[in-house]
Formats: structure tokens, C-alpha cells, sequence
């Protein structure tokens, strides 16, 4: 038969009750918008999961000595070959810092905290929050700058502020205590009070001359995506040799998993909401098709093959399903759009900084999520029209006229 | 109205008796006409047992991970409630302290609800051993006390907590990268209450393992008396940790308490000193509600579908039982039957099944396997058992009752306008 004479036989067997295929429709549409809708939530916590990470400190990649993450210090330093970078000539990266960053006491006239002194060229933090922070006084002017910048939160534990001096107190690389006054430049305001509690900023060259050694602890590269971390990893490890290098998948692997839990919450909410959706399209199919039993019979006695019924049931199934789809996608895209700048989340900000988000959630609608869904979808809505039309092959012109 | 209504309607069963047995006429109707499309039924009460076992399974889990995940979160440092310094809990330094700290004790000790007592100061201070330093919260503990009010005296992996006045009790990864062993002496700096240098020596008696590499190097524990004496204290303390005997009763005796404290103090359930914790709870139902809805939703739409299909087949049946006498009103209230049978079917397999999982599931409890990195950034405990409760167990069934209802109802409002002869006329 056809496809085109199947298309319009289906099509007409579909109209001929609106009531109850309107209603299935209605059901897909819901469970399709619901289940993308919920996506979006995910996977837009999982990219600021991910972005947070990336932000703050990690990049991509990062280079540190196999001990370091056990025992941070100058101790588990290293000094990279000049033009290291070059091994990387074929790889798009968008960024790459050298930092040392080791633990310390820091000491106003009145309170003691432990932060983490990091020493940076402030040109090349252009790949971490460093970049892009909102700095009350003075920014670092460069590598050599002397005066350190700390967080807003830290600063008022501190009972300190801009211009004043405060007491750094850390081990040098042979595990002596090296102790040094700073002033500060400025306080930052960082999306997470956390991070304004934990880093220290200052020139790397001030860090180097506190600790007297040139050596850094990490090297922190930000590539222009994802796809380039394989390659990157591979040409540093040549580079590198007798240290480690790391994706930020290995050194934030609480992240990493929440974004593999968000690609799985897609098929689980999927296959839970679209289960209890295919008893209701199996249930409209068998109807429509003992309905028809007199017509299917006469159809077969015509001559029509068993295959061709096979056929009309499933693409009346198919595009039951497709109608139903199609909606749904369509209301999640108009219910996203409004939203697609950012929710302001700020009532529930301690759960969001904890778990490395900012207040401003944005969703994320991704193309490639819709097409799952588009293409599983098809391919349950031809599975539900397996035993329906099982039911109407079995249906002999005999049967058709006893009735 | 039933009894009136069934009187006249003689297809299936003669009335007997008039009154009680209306109702056990119309039940016997509903159910014989349920079974005459078994396939229909059959898939739809599916459905709705697909559902209800889908529901009560992760409402089961849900609830029940919020549990373990306070208990988790409150056993490790928290407690179910403290009672601090007003000021402590925003800005947490030495001066921010209560005064008169072991008679609030014995008070808090005998108060209503509290099971445990516990008291703590804190000082942030420089830990040196030999040449090498590191940066760390001390925390002054009563030996005694605290292991009832916290699980880190419980992560000992070698030693003992806290056996004498100046034993100190330190994080595996401090000892690592301080380089020390059980016997050892640590030095403890820090900034006394009034500005002075607090100064201590502690013996190394016992080293703990959180698993949380940054919470074992940051914190030490060492008894009470040293670190007030050594930052100048006296007798005053930083907190008082409180255990009620479930943490959902801490808000309440919280409340309870909090007219009973000294000016300076205030006290702070759970729910406060852990708000990302409340917080994540929230954001959790709110998504586990949202599945809910929908699931529900949907499964009462497909139900409106079975009894739309129904109601149109029976068109004929329906204009000769008026034809004979039966009014509208009996017609309708046989679907709501059936469509009550439905549900009762639906419930009676998807509750069987998930009540009997959940029961035998909520007793031994599941471990989390493979995912402890994220069972320890958010809390979670290594079993979850299944909450067993009205709650968990019925919201799905009622939900699907009233659905169910509403679903036969709309379909069934349309035999109201039905035309006996039009529907007579009509083609089987």
C-alpha cells in the first residue's frame, strides 16, 4: 500500500474520535513538557555546577606534583621549563595561569583565620573568578604587586579593611615558618562566601620571595571546550613528565558526578512518566482497533495485506505520539523562553553557594535533549502499537462477519 | 437517590430489599460491567498500579533519605541544637562567648526534651610541631559529654580520645602533613579574649579519620579546661550542644528553651545552624512534587480516556435503560462506581507490591553504592530506609481515588443529555 494512502487512512481513523485522541495527546504533551522542563532545571544547576568549578581555580586542567593534594605546600612545588605552553600550539586553549598557592595564617590586630595565600600574575587570571571579580579598593597591578587582596566576609572577620595591614604566616620549602606583613589593596565580593573566607590573593613574585623559592605548585589551563581535554591532557603529560596532570573532572569529581546524574535524570524521568503514559496510548489503540473490527475484516476481505494493517496501526500510533510530542516540546520551549535569562534564587542562596551555584539560576534547554526525547518517544509510540496490532491482524473477514 | 434509582432498573439483579441493597445492587452492576472489557480494565487499573507503586516507592526513599540525611548531617559537629552567644553563630570569635557556662549546663542537662549536653569552645590557632606549622581550629571538649552529641569521637582510627587533661585528638591528614605520631607533642598558638597570645601545649593521644580530607586537617579536639584556661575563658564556653531524642522535636524544645537562657544567649535548632540543609530538603520535594503531579496527572488523564471510551459504547445500553425508566442520575452514579472499582482494582496491586517492598525495604535499609563522593558533599548516609508512614503510603491511592472519580464523572455527566430514541437508533 502506499504510504501516502496509509498516511490518509490513519489520519482520517484519527479524526474520527477527537475526544478520545485529544486526550492522549494532551497527556503526551504534559508528561513531554514536565519531563523537559525538569531537564532544564538540571542541567542548567549542572552547568553552574560545572562553570563554578572550572571558575574557581581549577580551569580545565591543571598541572600539580603527585603529592600535592595530600600535603599542600611550597614543598610540593615545581618550576615549569620556559615556553612549556608551546607543546600546546594545536590545542585551542583560552587560558593558562601559574600560581602557588599554599595554606596560611593570617592575623589581624584582633582575630586569627587559615586561609589559602595564593600568589598570581593578575594578566593571566583572566580564565579564573579572579578575572571577573568586583574588587572594593584597588586590584592587584601584576605579578610584583605587594599588597595582598582578600574577601569582603574575611576582612569583617577579621575586624580589618582596605589599606590596613595584616600578618601572613606560612612554611617555606624547608618547612620553617616565614611570617610577613601585607597591606590590602582591596576586598573582593566573591558569588560564595566561602570563597571570600578561604583565598588570599597577591603578586606570585611577593608569594615567591616570602617563601624564597621560585617554584609554583599548579599550573591551571582553561581551554575553549570540553571536547579538547583528551588531546590537552595527553600533550602536557609529555610536557610533564614526572607530574600530575589532571582534568577537572578528576579534581572536582562531586561535580563531575552531579553532571553525570543529570544526564541519567533525563531518561529515568523519561521512562517513569512515559510508563504510566503507555498503558493509557496502548488502551486507546486496542479500542480503536476492536472497533474496527467489521471495517479491518471487510479491509482484509478486499484484499488488503495482514501487513499493511500492521502498518496503519502503528503509524496511527506514531503519530499520535508525534502530535503529542511535538506540542509538549513546543509548550516547554514557550515556558523556558521567559526563564531563559536567569531565575533569581537568592531564598534558598546557602543551599546554591554550597553547592557551588550562584544566585542567579539560569535554565538550560538543549537542543540534543529535545531530540532524545523526540526520537525515544517515536520509538515507544511504535512499541505501544505492537500489541494493538497484533490484535488487529488476528482479525479474519470471518470474524468480521459474525459480528 | 441510589436506592430509588435502582429500584427501576431491572437488567441484572432483582431488588430484594429496598435500602441497604441499593447500594450492593449498584456495586454488583459496576463490578460485572467492569469485567465486560476485561482488556480495558485491565490495562487501565495497570496504570494506575503503575503509578501508586511509582509514587509510594520514591516518596518512601525520599522521606526516608531526608531522615538519614539529618541525623548524618546534625551527628557529625551540629547537634540537634545549640545554645550560643547571640552574636557567636554570625561571627564566630573568642570574645562572643557565655559567661557562666557549666552552671548553664547542669540547667540545659535537666531541661525538658534534651537527652544531651554538651559544651564547646572554639579558638582559631597556629598548630606547630617543631619547625612546621599549620593553621587549625581548636576546639576545647568535654571528654565525657561530647561523644554523646557528635560522631567524630566514634572515627578514631588509632589511640584514644582524649584520655587525659592535655591529650589532644587530631585529623590522620594533620598528622600526615605535620608529621605526627601517636605521643607526640604539638604546640598551640592562637589570639586570647583579651587580645593576649593564648599558648598550649597537647600530648597526641588519638588521631580520627572523617573521610573529608579538609575537615581532618582543619580541626583538632582537646579537653575543655585547657583552651579556657589557655585564650583566658574562665568559665565561659562558645556552645552548648544539644541532643533531643529525634531531631524533628528540636524546633519545638528549642522553643521551649529558649525563654529559660541567661540575656546574652539564644539558642538555634538544627534548622538554623544547618540552613543549607533545610534548604536542599526543599529543593528536592519541590522536584519530587513536580514528578508527582505529573505522574498523577497523567494517569488520571488516561483514565478519563478509559471511561470516555466507555461511556460512547455504551451508548445504546444507556438510551434503553432510560427508554425502560432508569434515570440519568443511577447511570451516572453506576460509572462513578465503576470507575471507584477501577481504582480499587489499580490500588489493590500497586499498594500490594510497593507496600510489601517498601515495608521489608524500610526494615534493613539500602546502601548507597557508588556514590559516596556525593554522599559526603550532601550528607547523605550510607543506608536509606524507606519511610514507612500514612504519609508515604496513602497520598498516592487518595490522590488517584479523587482523580479516579473526577475521570469517571466527566464522561458520565454526558448520559444527562442523552436522547433515548437518538441513542437507541445508534449503531453497535
Amino acid at each position: 500500500m502506499p504510504l501516502k494512502l496509509l498516511l490518509q487512512l490513519s489520519w482520517r481513523n484519527l479524526w474520527r474520535h477527537r475526544r478520545r485522541n485529544g486526550i492522549m495527546v494532551l497527556a503526551i504533551a504534559l508528561a513531554v513538557t514536565g519531563v523537559m522542563l525538569m531537564n532544564t532545571l538540571m542541567r542548567g544547576m549542572a552547568a553552574e555546577m560545572r562553570e563554578a568549578a572550572i571558575d574557581n581555580l581549577t580551569g580545565h586542567i591543571k598541572v600539580i606534583h603527585p603529592g600535592y593534594m595530600a600535603d599542600p605546600g611550597i614543598g610540593r612545588g615545581f618550576e615549569p621549563e620556559q615556553g612549556w605552553e608551546q607543546a600546546l600550539a594545536d590545542v585551542p586553549v583560552a587560558g593558562w595561569a601559574q600560581r602557588v598557592r599554599v595554606p596560611a595564617v593570617i592575623m589581624s590586630e584582633r582575630e586569627t583565620r587559615g586561609v589559602q595565600l595564593v600568589g598570581v600574575d593578575p594578566a593571566q587570571e583572566t580564565i579564573s573568578f579572579l578575572g571577573s571579580l568586583s574588587v572594593d579598593g584597588e586590584a592587584l597591578s601584576g605579578a610584583e604587586d605587594r599588597r595582598i587582596i582578600v574577601g569582603a566576609t574575611l576582612a569583617e572577620q577579621l575586624e580589618t579593611s582596605v589599606g590596613r595591614r595584616l600578618v601572613i604566616m606560612t612554611q617555606g620549602a624547608d618547612g620553617l615558618n616565614r611570617e610577613a606583613g601585607y597591606r590590602i589593596a582591596g576586598t573582593y565580593d566573591a558569588d560564595s562566601n566561602a570563597l571570600e573566607k578561604v583565598f588570599v590573593f597577591t603578586g606570585a613574585q611577593t608569594v615567591a620571595r616570602l617563601l624564597e623559592s621560585p617554584a609554583v605548585t599548579e599550573v591551571s589551563l582553561r581551554l575553549e571546550s570540553d571536547d579538547d581535554i583528551p588531546l590537552a591532557l595527553a600533550e602536557l603529560g609529555a610536557v610533564f613528565e614526572d607530574l600530575d596532570v589532571k582534568a577537572w573532572q578528576d579534581l572536582e569529581p562531586q561535580v563531575a558526578s552531579m553532571v553525570l546524574v543529570a544526564d541519567f535524570g533525563l531518561y529515568i524521568m523519561y521512562f517513569v512518566i512515559m510508563g504510566a503514559l503507555v498503558f493509557g496510548l496502548v488502551n486507546a489503540l486496542v479500542t480503536a482497533v476492536m472497533e474496527r473490527v467489521r471495517e479491518l475484516g471487510m479491509l482484509r476481505a478486499l484484499g488488503m495485506r495482514p501487513r499493511s494493517v500492521v502498518a496503519q496501526v502503528v503509524v496511527e500510533s506514531t503519530l499520535v505520539m508525534t502530535a503529542g510530542v511535538v506540542a509538549g516540546l513546543a509548550l516547554a520551549v514557550v515556558c523556558y523562553l521567559p526563564f531563559s535569562g536567569g531565575i533569581d534564587l537568592s531564598a534558598f542562596s546557602e543551599t546554591m553557594q554550597m553547592m557551588g551555584v550562584r544566585n542567579i539560576f539560569t535554565p538550560r534547554l538543549e537542543v540534543a535533549d529535545m531530540v532524545i526525547v523526540f526520537v525515544l518517544s517515536l520509538v515507544l509510540g511504535v512499541l505501544a502499537s505492537l500489541y494493538p496490532a497484533r490484535r488487529a491482524v488476528k482479525v479474519t473477514p470471518l470474524d468480521a462477519m459474525r459480528r | 437517590m441510589a436506592a430509588a434509582d435502582i429500584a427501576q432498573a431491572p437488567p441484572v439483579a432483582a431488588p430484594a430489599a429496598t435500602g441497604s441493597v441499593g447500594i450492593g445492587l449498584h456495586m454488583r452492576v459496576a463490578w460485572r460491567n467492569l469485567w465486560r472489557n476485561r482488556r480495558r480494565t485491565w490495562l487501565t487499573a495497570s496504570g494506575i498500579a503503575f503509578s501508586i507503586f511509582l509514587c509510594v516507592v520514591f516518596m518512601s526513599f525520599q522521606l526516608g533519605s531526608y531522615d538519614g540525611m539529618i541525623d548524618t548531617a546534625t551527628g557529625m559537629m551540629s547537634g540537634h541544637m545549640q545554645v550560643q552567644h547571640e552574636d557567636y553563630f554570625d561571627d564566630p570569635k573568642v570574645a562572643n562567648r557565655i559567661v557562666a557556662g557549666s552552671e548553664l549546663l547542669r540547667e540545659l542537662e535537666e531541661a525538658p526534651g534534651v537527652v544531651a549536653a554538651a559544651p564547646r569552645v572554639e579558638g582559631f590557632a597556629l598548630v606547630s610541631v617543631g619547625e612546621r606549622s599549620f593553621g587549625g581550629l581548636v576546639m576545647g571538649v568535654d571528654p565525657v559529654r561530647e561523644p554523646e552529641v557528635s560522631a567524630l569521637s566514634k572515627q578514631i582510627v588509632e589511640g584514644e580520645y582524649l584520655p587525659r587533661t592535655d591529650s589532644a585528638y587530631v585529623g590522620k591528614a594533620l598528622a600526615t602533613n605535620l608529621g605526627l605520631k601517636i605521643g607526640d607533642e604539638i604546640f598551640v598558638m592562637g589570639s586570647a579574649l583579651e587580645g593576649g597570645v593564648a599558648a598550649a601545649l597537647f600530648t597526641v593521644d588519638g588521631l580520627f579519620d572523617t573521610g573529608q580530607v579538609e575537615l581532618d586537617r582543619s580541626i583538632m579536639q582537646v579537653p575543655l579546661s585547657a583552651v579556657q584556661s589557655a585564650f583566658d575563658l574562665g568559665d565561659s564556653v562558645h556552645r552548648i550542644v544539644l541532643m533531643a531524642e529525634n531531631a524533628n522535636d528540636a524546633t519545638a524544645i528549642a522553643q521551649g528553651l529558649a525563654p529559660t537562657l541567661p540575656d546574652e544567649a539564644r539558642v538555634l535548632d538544627w534548622d538554623k545552624l544547618l540552613p543549607e540543609l533545610r534548604q536542599m530538603i526543599q529543593m528536592d520535594a519541590v522536584s519530587g512534587l513536580i514528578i508527582y503531579v505529573l505522574l498523577l496527572a497523567i494517569v488520571t488523564l488516561s483514565v478519563a480516556n478509559s471511561f470516555t471510551m466507555t461511556v460512547f459504547e455504551r451508548t445504546r445500553e444507556f438510551g434503553m435503560l432510560i427508554a425502560i425508566g432508569m434515570r440519568p442520575g443511577g447511570i451516572v452514579a453506576m460509572i462513578v462506581i465503576e470507575a471507584l472499582c477501577m481504582w480499587a482494582v489499580g490500588t489493590a496491586i500497586g499498594a500490594a507490591i510497593s507496600y510489601s517492598l517498601m515495608i521489608g525495604l524500610g526494615a534493613v535499609g539500602v546502601p548507597i553504592a557508588g556514590l559516596e563522593d556525593m554522599a559526603g558533599q550532601f550528607m547523605m548516609p550510607e543506608r536509606i530506609h524507606p519511610e514507612v508512614s500514612f504519609f508515604t503510603l496513602g497520598t498516592a491511592p487518595v490522590v488517584l481515588l479523587v482523580g479516579t472519580l473526577v475521570a469517571g464523572l466527566i464522561p458520565a455527566l454526558r448520559v444527562r443529555r442523552l436522547k433515548p430514541v437518538e441513542a437507541l437508533r445508534e449503531e453497535e
